[in-house]
């Protein structure tokens, strides 16, 4: 049973509409859409209600548009909910307290806050000032931060000369200077490259583990979710789909199993390709041929009783069964959802 | 979208015109507190006349400066420039275009407001209605070698690529010494003979001069010679500028 | 309050650590700045050259009204202008975000943020000139003798910043979120370079205007009336309503346009 003070964020009910313009193409509805403007509503996050205990991590996974970053934006206190409440920390985030906002950190992917011309050091110390963080602390946790995240070389450069790994790295330590009970991350991996992405996954994950900082983090990329959250938010067409375990979503949803079969090099399955399609094709879909391994989709159900049959396969050497990768799961999961509810006006 | 960009251009043409009203009426009016101080005129203007030479000063303004000044520095900072360099025109001939709706649009609102403080500072102006005429004739050709200078000016920017600084200065010299700031018989004389020696006041005070007949008409073709002669200067030194110019801006890429 | 001070402190040393890398830039700088004087001071020379005293006041007041100018130019042009433009900025590409979630007055900080500081030159040239003004001159009649006028002046020079900074901001909100394009503030910025000139001599229909549509005016001249001891009561106490209202009317706008900046979003 939590108590107040160990819940982070209680979300109820949260609604966000927007007003999009209508403009129909043509001259004629240029001229009458100066005179009326006619406008529709969009419903970017519709009733989502959740509550997120202290030092959790929590990912909010949807494709884009579904409505993550919106109501990432109205947790943070970037935007007012259209109805429903939301409370961080204590506060009502919209209000954008100064002592709130001292409390929490926004990080957002392929956008920044360090100042381009001048080197990172100086905008920390900006920061600093901004933060009112005391100068023993500031200096305790840069150099832990610099630590961590290998920033000693970077700081002294001016940003525009970094790369944009390093720009992250930078931003990330900007962000945490002033010890934050809660992060916001939004798309924290956009844009980077594998290795880059992989660090600030690590890095993050430390991060939380050794402060006991509560995390959100909305990504489209699978592999940030599995790798930092262990409790995931479903979110497509404004709505919370699934609010839970990853691995109980990937179990729900997933009636597949991947079975990668292995033919010997010399036999007629290991020789060509299309012979081994022909000889795995009656368990279940082809997904893959590479070399002498063939991947085939096959029914959860089926697979016990396919599996004697399958070791019968002229020139088979071995075979392994996997869960369906998440991606594909989401995939389907995405486009399973109810169509977007649209009020004209 | 059409008619968004139009609505831009329209806000940013009226305020351009309401600022070239208040530099107007704030140069007559300490001309005018000038003659007043000195019991009623100086250098052989009143306070009357005075408003006459800033009124019709506005008007010929408007019909011939331009924007090149800020649109080109601007395409070249923004890299605009590479595509215009294609097109089978020259880049400024699209800002001249745009001046075009300008002075249709001036002609419609400032005019009117010109003649309303006409009535309002009570101007006088002592030009013929030949002088006039002969002025507004003159319009069009000092708006060509205003734009060639603005022009040859603007081109800097292919190597400086930003000119604030120098544009400044390029304005304040249209300022002192194109007659905008007072006319030209209140310089001593030196200052008057340089100021004839440039364009700028060929392109500004001198058909303001000519309409409100400080400038005598008989010598309307003299000034006609000297705009042509700028004009066809101005040209010849802008194409082996402009091309140099743009030589530098490609080697620096966009 | 402080805290916003210290945050816009923090701002200015940064920019002034951005420019000393570009030390090219103090030369043009220093000679855009002479070439302004230059012409502002001819201006005053042909003026003077017909006139002992326009309005009232005279050739050493003029250089006080100049140097009223060149400071206040200063602080509007070097500070409050840019800021605005990279406000604009950070507003179109989303960073504006991180500006809101920063403990500390976004609008006051947004004013501010970019200085340019080589615009310190027209400060020192604006303070240069009103000294010599004033030596050449006196104080005239000023009530509280030399202290008093002084005081007086930079008092009204900070509320004629306040006013400044409360009408840019005012006209950026608006200029950005109707007609979407800020040529139209470079245009009004140009409008400033006619304030050299006391308002009193000019004839009611203008001075009314440039106090209230167009405020500037107002701005530099009663701070050069309060050094000059000529401080008009009246004028002084409209300046300091007029520059509340513009204040007020800001902050407003402001949360407004916040408002509109959180409805753009998705």
């Amino acid at each position: 049973m939590t108590t107040s003070s160990d819940i982070a964020i209680s979300a109820e009910h949260l609604t966000r509409a927007f007003r999009v313009p209508v403009r129909e193409p043509g001259l004629r509805a240029s001229m009458r859409s100066l005179i009326k403007r006619k406008t529709r509503e969009v419903r970017a996050v519709e009733d989502v209600s959740f509550e997120i205990a202290r030092g959790e991590v929590v990912g909010f996974l949807g494709p884009n548009g579904a409505g993550k970053t919106t109501t990432l934006k109205m947790l943070s206190g970037l935007m007012h909910p259209s109805s429903g409440t939301a409370r961080v920390l204590g506060a009502e985030p919209a209000r954008r307290d100064h002592d709130f906002l001292r409390r929490i950190a926004l990080i957002m992917g392929q956008r920044q806050q360090l100042h381009w011309d001048i080197p990172a050091h100086d905008s920390f110390e900006m920061l600093r000032v901004v933060y009112g963080v005391d100068r023993a602390e500031y200096r305790e946790q840069l150099d832990e931060l610099i630590e961590l995240l290998d920033l000693a070389p970077l700081i002294d450069k001016p940003v525009r000369q970094l790369s944009l790994g390093e720009r992250m790295r930078c931003e990330l330590a900007a962000a945490l200077l002033h010890r934050p009970e809660m992060l916001f991350l939004d798309e924290p991996t956009l844009g980077l490259d594998v290795q880059a992405q992989r660090r600030v996954r690590e890095f993050i994950s430390r991060y939380a583990a050794r402060t006991g900082a509560t995390v959100l983090l909305t990504s489209h990329y699978m592999a940030d979710i599995e790798a930092l959250a262990s409790r995931v938010l479903v979110i497509h067409h404004g709505r919370l789909q699934f609010d839970g375990e990853l691995r109980e979503l990937a179990d729900r949803t997933s009636d597949r199993k991947l079975v990668t079969v292995r033919f010997e090099p010399g036999s007629a399955g290991g020789a060509d390709p299309s012979v081994a399609r022909e000889l795995v094709a009656p368990f279940g879909e082809v997904v893959d041929t590479d070399g002498t391994e063939c991947v085939v989709e096959v029914a959860r159900a089926d697979v016990r009783a396919r599996m004697t049959s399958l070791l019968d396969l002229p020139g088979i050497l071995d075979f392994t069964v996997e869960d369906e990768p998440i991606e594909r799961v989401m995939e389907r999961v995405f486009e399973s959802a109810a169509p977007e509810p649209v009020v004209t006006s | 979208m059409y008619l968004v960009v139009l609505a831009q251009y329209r806000a940013n043409m009226a305020v351009w015109s309401l600022a070239s009203i208040l530099q107007i009426i704030v140069y007559m009016s300490v001309w005018i507190a000038v003659a007043d101080a000195r019991g009623g005129s100086t250098s052989g203007y009143t306070a009357n006349t005075f408003a006459g030479y800033f009124l019709v000063l506005l008007i010929v303004r408007d019909m011939t400066m331009t924007w090149i000044p800020y649109d080109l520095p601007g395409q070249v900072r923004k890299g605009d420039l590479a595509p215009k360099l294609i097109r089978p025109f020259h880049p400024v001939l699209m800002t001249v275009a745009d001046m075009f709706a300008f002075r249709v649009q001036s002609v419609l609102t400032v005019v009117p407001i010109a003649a309303v403080m006409f009535l309002v500072f009570d101007a006088r102006i002592a030009g013929s209605v030949g002088a006039v005429l002969a002025a507004i004739a003159l319009i069009p050709l000092a708006s060509v070698t205003r734009a060639l200078v603005d022009t040859l000016f603007a081109s800097t920017s292919l190597w400086l690529v930003r000119i604030d600084g120098i544009r400044n200065l390029y304005y304040m010299l249209l300022l002192l010494l194109g007659g905008q700031f007072a006319p030209l018989a209140l310089f001593p004389a030196w200052l008057q003979n340089g100021a004839r020696a440039l364009p700028f006041y060929w392109t500004l005070g001198y058909p303001t001069e000519l309409a409100i007949g400080t400038a005598p008409l008989s010598e309307a073709w003299i000034g006609a010679l000297v705009l042509t002669g700028w004009a066809l200067v101005t040209f010849a030194v802008l194409q082996p500028v402009w091309r140099a110019g743009i030589r530098a801006h490609e080697a620096v890429g966009s | 309050m402080r805290h916003v001070f210290h945050v816009i402190g923090a701002h200015f040393r940064m920019a002034a650590a951005t420019e000393l890398q570009y030390r090219s830039n103090v030369w043009t700088y220093a000679l855009n700045t002479v070439i302004t004087l230059g012409v502002s001071l001819a201006s005053l020379g042909l003026v003077y050259g017909k006139v002992n005293s326009l309005g009232g006041w005279s050739s050493d007041d003029m250089l006080v009204v100049l140097g009223v100018f060149f400071s206040l130019g200063a602080i509007v042009n070097g500070v409050v202008h840019l800021s605005m433009a990279k406000l604009v900025a950070d507003i179109r590409t989303g960073d504006f975000d991180y500006r809101l979630l920063r403990p500390v007055d976004a609008q006051m900080v947004a004013v501010a943020q970019a200085p340019d500081p080589w615009r310190v030159f027209d400060l020192i040239v604006g303070i240069a000139l009103i000294a010599i003004g004033l030596a050449r001159g006196g104080f005239d009649n000023a009530a509280g003798g030399p202290f008093g006028a002084i005081a007086a002046g930079i008092g009204l020079l900070a509320v004629g910043v306040a006013l400044a900074a409360a009408f840019w901001t005012l006209l950026s909100c608006v200029t950005f979120w109707t007609i979407q394009g800020e040529g139209i503030l470079w245009a009004l910025d140009d409008m400033y370079d006619h304030l050299r000139w006391p308002i009193t001599i000019f004839p009611p229909g203008l001075r009314i205007a440039l106090s209230t549509v167009f405020p500037l005016g107002l701005a530099v001249t009663v701070p050069a009336q309060a050094l000059t001891g000529r401080l008009d009561a009246t004028m002084a106490a409209s300046a300091v309503g007029i520059a509340l209202m513009f204040v007020l009317a800001s902050r407003k706008v402001w949360n407004i346009a916040v408002r509109r900046y959180e409805g753009a979003s998705a």
